[in-house]
């Protein structure tokens, strides 16, 4: 306690706060804090209709069971959070222009039909463009925002963050 | 208008060269000021190794945006993320210029601390093989020190660092003042004994030697495993200078930290032919300012202090302070990196490590030891892991739907190794830095142009680290070995060594065996700008070791007033 009490005396030496070097960096911070406590709620880029798509998809990928589904710790406004402010516009451009051809290909699919389309499209998950490529960019970001959510890292994975000690070998 | 303030010791830099100056020349007794660059930081605020993804805006991806914006150089580095990427610095500030094709990374934290808040934290002693190398190659210049010089001085900043490792009786790694290490998993000890046996004693895999506590030390505790120490640790069980030397310094009551401090230049006076203290200007104020002391310690990192030697440039000095020789800014080298394999293994399937270790396995250096490599000379180490992907294969892999999912949250999927070498880069005149006419930072200081590249001899060493990483995982076992041969640019390594040799000869060198400018001898400069080669280790203990022994050397010199 007293040594985390020294480094704090540290720390107030200059009590300045640190300020953006120039304007833009000043505006960047601003936009930054702003994209913060938005945290991503509600959809900026996909369309109602494409928002019904990705989630059919990522229902597919990653279904409720005894634990919880990628729609039920919001996988498609995680997913239209990355593609409004993380993506490139090209990147976006690609991801929807394959995403209105899977469209095209899903109308009218019942379910199983919809995933024997979807299998075939998992076998071709790195394709550049086209549906194979949206679908490869679903996939990815449905397995990291479902793996990644409060929900599955506190209630299925129980992540620890601490340990008492190293176990070099254990059972599975 | 100027102001100025008298200390008996000027350190320039809080990182891990300048937390040991500042706190041995201040146990030492004397009146220290600390000048650092950067903002102060705060642990209670600033370490975030427990922040889970879920609390981040990208959950971990980055701000990409910001980052190719702003952080273009520093993203590159594995540790410039959502987390820590507030420890590096805004490459729109600190620009600085190369040759269109001779790419240099230069990555930099500026704060409190430096980069010893998200170093990589891996220790290994240098020996005789690596001090004698320039001299029995006729390479460069000799070193002027060998090990039996600075393996007291290991010792001595070892016992305090709290350095984990297991004993080889290696003589070209020597062993160290160790806390009993954590074992390697059980993939890894299988990795070493079948490595072992088809070597023998030539290849030698140890648990990484890592500055971070097993056991208690100094009011810091033991480590507890969560394995991003790059974000700050809330136990201070990894050894950086926030939480170590400058809390040591700040207890002897002859200590003053003073962020937002730009170094600028060092005041020379012609009429003793010593430095007078420094010029600094103040990073939110932009006035400047003068601090005078006896001594004068530059721990601003390797470029950084070799920089602000040549701004420091006098009538008796035109090509930079204390260049006479004209190596100053000469012999940039940087490790080589990214030469290696992966591979999956069939076994062990049904085991598991717990907990989340910083810090894998070392293959102490092989190539050069004994036999002479037709192809190169000097050698490298690896450093490596064996771990389980878990839910992250799901992205890339093959699969949808309920048991896709269920074997994502049940199987951790199979053993993967990593095999990582870092090899040594020899010293080459044309490596170097110059300050750049045309362009000066956000302070208005001149930023340097940075002209660097690998030798033959560190491409046939990356080539042959593909090959022996590739022979020691079949010999494991391993399937899907797959080459890892990457071209980094020099710089990304972290491991920027020279700019300002040692040496025995003032006319080939900067500083003398003390880390004393030879030419302003209470100029010391004990960050990686002194070393005369770069051998194959990391080299911060080597930095420590150093800076301690230049601070004992500088309080022995004022005492017998030779300063």
């Amino acid at each position: 306690m007293q040594r985390r009490e020294a480094v704090r005396l540290l720390g107030v030496i200059a009590a300045v706060p640190f300020l953006p070097q120039t304007a833009e960096a000043a505006s960047e911070l601003a936009a930054r804090i702003h994209r913060d406590v938005q945290g991503g709620v509600g959809f900026r880029t996909l369309s109602a209709t494409q928002q019904r798509l990705v989630a059919r998809v990522a229902d597919a990928i990653i279904p409720a069971t005894d634990t919880p589904g990628a729609l039920d710790v919001q996988v498609p406004q995680f997913i239209d959070h990355i593609m409004t402010d993380w993506a490139s516009p090209g990147e976006r451009t690609l991801f929807l222009a394959g995403l209105a051809e899977l469209e095209g290909r899903v109308a009218g699919l019942d379910g199983a039909a919809f995933l024997e389309l979807l299998r075939a499209l998992d076998r071709d998950r790195a394709a550049l463009s086209g549906s194979a490529h949206a679908f490869g960019r679903l996939k990815s970001l449905t397995v990291y925002g479902y793996f990644t959510s409060e929900v599955v890292q506190r209630d299925v994975l129980r992540t620890q963050m601490a340990f008492a000690t190293y176990t070099p070998c254990a059972p599975v | 208008m100027t102001q100025s303030t008298t200390y008996d010791a000027i350190v320039v830099g809080s990182g891990i060269s300048g937390g040991w100056a500042a706190k041995e020349l201040s146990e030492k007794g004397l009146r220290t000021l600390c000048l650092e660059a950067g903002r102060p930081i705060d642990p209670a605020i600033d370490y975030v190794e427990h922040v889970p993804a879920y609390e981040r805006p990208f959950r971990g991806m980055g701000d990409r945006r910001y980052l190719e914006r702003y952080q273009s150089v520093q993203r590159r580095c594995y540790a410039c993320d959502e987390w820590s990427g507030k420890f590096f610095v805004n490459d729109l500030e600190h620009p600085y210029t190369t040759p269109e094709d001779k790419p240099f990374a230069w990555i930099r934290g500026r704060q409190v601390g430096g980069r010893s808040i998200m170093w990589g934290r891996q220790c290994y002693r240098w020996s005789d093989l690596d001090f004698e190398a320039n001299e029995r190659e006729s390479v460069g210049v000799d070193w002027p020190i060998r090990y039996a010089d600075i393996a007291p001085w290991y010792d001595h900043v070892e016992r305090f660092v709290g350095l984990q490792g297991n004993p080889e009786r290696l003589p070209q790694l020597p062993d160290g003042q160790f806390q009993t290490p954590w074992p390697l998993n059980c993939a890894e000890a299988r990795f070493r004994d079948a490595v072992r046996a088809r070597f023998g004693g030539e290849r030698v895999v140890t648990n990484a030697r890592v500055a971070i506590l097993t056991q208690p030390l100094g009011g810091r505790q033991a480590c507890h495993l969560c394995g991003t120490c790059e974000r700050g640790c809330a136990t201070f069980s990894y050894f950086n200078s926030v939480h170590c030397t400058l809390p040591a310094a700040q207890a002897t009551g002859r200590f003053t930290l003073r962020p937002f401090s730009v170094v600028h230049s060092v005041i020379f006076d012609p009429r003793t032919r010593r430095a007078a203290g420094v010029r600094v200007i103040d990073a939110n104020t932009r006035q400047a300012l003068e601090f005078r002391a006896r001594v004068v310690f530059l721990c601003a990192s390797t470029l950084e202090s070799a920089r602000i030697l040549l701004n420091s440039s006098t009538p008796e000095f035109p090509n930079g302070l204390a260049n006479a020789s004209g190596e100053l800014g000469r012999n940039l080298m940087d490790h080589i990196m990214g030469g290696g394999a992966r591979g999956v293994v069939p076994w062990l399937a049904d085991r598991k490590a717990i907990g989340n270790r910083p810090g894998g396995f070392y293959v102490a250096r092989f190539r050069n030891v004994k036999a002479r490599h037709p192809d190169f000379v000097r050698g490298y180490g690896f450093q490596g892991r064996a771990f389980r992907d878990g839910w992250s294969r799901g992205q890339s892999g093959e699969g949808l739907g309920a048991d896709f999912k269920a074997a994502l949250i049940r199987d951790p999927g199979p053993w993967t190794f990593r095999v990582y070498g870092f090899g040594e880069h020899l010293p080459s005149p044309s490596n170097r830095i110059t300050l750049d006419p045309a362009i000066v930072d956000a302070w208005g200081i001149p930023a340097l142009r940075v002209e660097c590249a690998y030798d033959d001899n560190a491409k046939r060493m990356l080539k042959d680290m593909v090959v022996t990483a590739s022979e020691m995982l079949e010999a494991a076992g391993a399937t899907e070995i797959t080459p890892i041969e990457e071209n980094n640019p020099p710089g990304l390594v972290i491991h920027e060594m020279g700019t300002a040799r040692m040496g025995r000869d003032p006319k080939t060198s900067v500083l003398n065996a003390w880390n004393q400018c030879w030419d302003v001898p209470n100029v010391f400069v004990t960050d990686g700008a002194c070393m005369t080669s770069n051998a194959n280790q990391n080299p911060s203990i080597t930095y420590m070791a150093l800076t301690a022994r230049a601070a004992d050397r500088a309080v022995e010199l004022l005492k017998r007033n030779e300063l």
